[in-house]
């Protein structure tokens, strides 16, 4: 629908995919379904790089590189260089 | 995963309240430097970015959020640049079609920015999708601004 939907960072190694379904259960936009005993991608476009399914896949299957996508947050940290705020618990070490 | 109206309406007072601020701050400045007619489009090019891009967003034309702000803030911005160059039909036209410039180059700029921060507030816009319009978008508004902030100078001293 909109170009800032379609680009993402999202990366799937379906070798180290054991099957327990946590990503297809999280995501939000239904990127992945159950293909038998692996999941795969379906809709990889649909990606809003949230971070949840890399957050509960517990073999490290999945990588994206989440944030909030907040552009006056990401343009004050180019200009500070801070780092972005994010929503992920695991990159704030809670 | 839904994004509807009803959604988006919701958002509106999370997205007034961070402008609201600024907005004053600089319709004042306006208001004293540029009088009544360009402090009300100022007012109206923000509105136009934090109420009327979230009510509109799934009807504006083009697919990049900033470019939906642009032609929003164009379309809201073109009565006002009109206003100026009819009013004072006796200076000369560059003068009158200038004074619309200073209109018609930074409001749309604003609004485009403003629609470029509701990314942040969707459902399905990615960072990255975000990233590359901030290195597409955000000069051609500042240059925008820019351009516009130095012709509102250069017409006062004339």
């Amino acid at each position: 629908m909109i170009r800032a939907s379609e680009l993402n960072t999202l990366q799937y190694d379906p070798e180290l995919c054991i099957g327990c379904e946590m990503c297809v259960i999280v995501c939000p936009h239904a990127v992945f379904a159950m293909n038998s005993r692996v999941a795969q991608l379906i809709h990889p476009e649909a990606c809003m790089e949230c971070g949840a399914c890399q957050l509960n896949c517990p073999t490290g299957a999945i990588t994206v590189e989440s944030g909030v996508g907040c552009a006056a947050a990401m343009i004050r940290a180019a200009l500070t260089g801070q780092k972005e705020p994010t929503c992920s618990f695991a990159q704030q070490g809670v | 995963m839904r994004f509807d109206l009803g959604d988006r309406l919701t958002l509106i007072p999370v997205e007034l309240v961070h402008v609201l601020l600024p907005m004053l701050i600089v319709t004042v400045v306006v208001f004293f430097t540029g009088g009544l007619l360009a402090s009300a489009a100022v007012v109206a090019a923000t509105l136009a970015g934090v109420v009327l891009f979230p009510i509109l967003l799934p009807w504006l034309p083009t697919r990049d959020f900033s470019s939906k702000g642009f032609i929003l803030g164009g379309v809201v911005a073109l009565p006002f640049a009109v206003a100026v160059f009819l009013r004072n039909l006796d200076a000369a036209w560059w003068l009158r079609a200038g004074r619309a410039l200073t209109l018609l180059l930074p409001l749309p700029s604003v609004t485009a920015y403003l629609a470029l921060n509701f990314t942040g507030s969707t459902t399905f816009t990615s960072r990255s999708g975000v990233r590359r319009e901030i290195f597409t978008y955000i000069p051609i508004m500042a240059w925008m601004l820019g351009i516009g902030i130095v012709l509102t100078i250069a017409l006062s001293l004339i």
